[in-house]
């Protein structure tokens, strides 16, 4: 099963869809999570999904605003979206009756 | 930033800058962002086996050894060089058994200096293959330093014997002849063979075939002076004689057992020849599995 970085970014990505790569991806972590979300920790993952077959990467045309570099895009692939499906359900599953299903959001 | 980049994949290097560009990152936030994902990536990298075989298992004994060996043919060397600078005459030259004897110390120092560099180079080779990636780097990093660190606080019988003091006695030939030796026939080789080996090049299997049995013969036959180098070659500092073992040389003889026994007169010469055997392998699998035709994007090594 993914596990929960993995399916952060297989979500975002997916969201995302044409517009995800590496900034927008972390953008989008960083939103959901509150939390900050490091180069290092997002561009392994990317090659660890990309390896068992989860995601799709490829390099773009280089653009004015990133300094005349390409970006590299994330596409999620059928399998991908399967495996991410099933921890999603497993997460809502897992987590029918419990408690803290009834805080608002923001709460800690 | 830039030399921290300078160590990811091209591509690679292409997102995460342009990124950084992007979220407006600072100089600083940019290097910490980079430097941690170079760290990430060699943890991860350390996980697998293949870095700690080429580390533990090839690249560290045989820089050990090839430290040892490098050094005391070197000082076989100072004793002839100095000699010979020393006592020149043309009447060498036209003494046949003069002339004969200097052809015969010229070809035991290119025999000697030749196969550091063919052992160096195969070690090398067998180390990139085996290292591919990122660990390269920090193999390269161990193998050189334990080239030059394993005979620190030892010294080698030529060393400790009072008649050859005149030669011993110039730094440029106790200190400056084994470094240029040890530079020249050991590191540089080895580290153009991990360069090379790095890429997935090819060699035909008779190709293979032939750097084998040329290494199970160049081995063969410096393969006592092998053993002297590590017998010899390897007293404690303040040594006289080879029966005064260092502290270090009781660990080797706990480990190989005694300088006569058979497993260290057949241990050290296999140690020299498995990385021949490590490509020889592994270049017969990859061609069982994917057999290629010769085209002309096939890389020679």
């Amino acid at each position: 099963m993914l596990g929960e970085f993995e399916y952060l970014l297989i979500s975002a990505s997916s969201r995302l869809g044409d517009e995800a790569y590496g900034a927008t991806i972390r953008i989008a972590i960083e939103e959901a999570t509150g939390s900050a979300c490091s180069v290092g920790a997002l561009y392994t993952t990317l090659d660890r999904l990309e390896q068992k077959g989860l995601i799709e990467t490829s390099m773009s045309e280089p653009t004015a605003q990133r300094g005349g570099r390409a970006k590299r895009l994330v596409r999620v692939t059928a399998k991908g979206a399967r495996e991410a499906s099933q921890f999603y359900r497993a997460v809502v599953r897992s987590s029918r009756g419990v408690a803290w299903e009834a805080l608002p959001p923001g709460a800690r | 930033m830039h030399f921290l980049s300078g160590a990811l994949r091209a591509e690679e290097r292409e997102a995460v800058l342009g990124d950084c560009v992007e979220l407006g990152m600072s100089s600083a936030q940019a290097c910490r962002e980079v430097a941690g994902l170079l760290l990430r990536r060699q943890f991860l990298a350390w996980l697998q086996w293949r870095p700690w075989l080429a580390l533990l298992g090839l690249l560290m004994p045989l820089g050990f050894t090839l430290s040892h060996v490098s050094r005391h043919w070197a000082d076989a060397a100072t004793i002839h060089v100095w000699l010979y600078i020393n006592t020149w005459t043309m009447a060498i030259l036209q003494s046949s058994g003069a002339r004969r004897d200097l052809v015969g110390v010229g070809g035991q120092l290119l025999f000697h200096f030749g196969t550091l560099v063919f052992w160096s180079f195969l070690a090398g080779l067998a180390g990139g293959r085996l290292s591919r990636g990122t660990t390269y780097w920090v193999g390269a990093a161990v193998f050189c330093f334990v080239v030059f660190a394993a005979t620190i606080g030892t010294t080698t019988l030529a060393r400790a014997n009072p008649l050859n003091a005149p030669a011993f006695q110039d730094p440029s030939y106790w200190l400056l002849l084994p470094f240029a030796v040890r530079v020249g026939f050991v590191v540089l080789p080895a580290l153009e063979g991990m360069r090379r080996g790095r890429r997935p090049a090819r060699l035909s299997r008779a190709g293979w075939a032939i750097v084998f049995i040329a290494v199970l013969v160049v081995t063969g036959l410096a393969a006592p002076s092998l053993q002297r180098s590590l017998d010899a070659g390897r007293l404690a500092s303040h040594a006289m004689s080879v029966h005064d073992a260092h502290l270090h040389d009781r660990v080797l003889t706990f480990v190989l057992g005694p300088p006569h026994a058979w497993i260290r007169r057949w241990l050290i010469p296999a140690l020299m020849v498995w990385p021949a055997a490590y490509l020889v392998a592994t270049s017969c699998v990859e061609q069982w599995r994917h057999p290629v035709r010769r085209t002309s994007e096939t890389k020679r090594i």
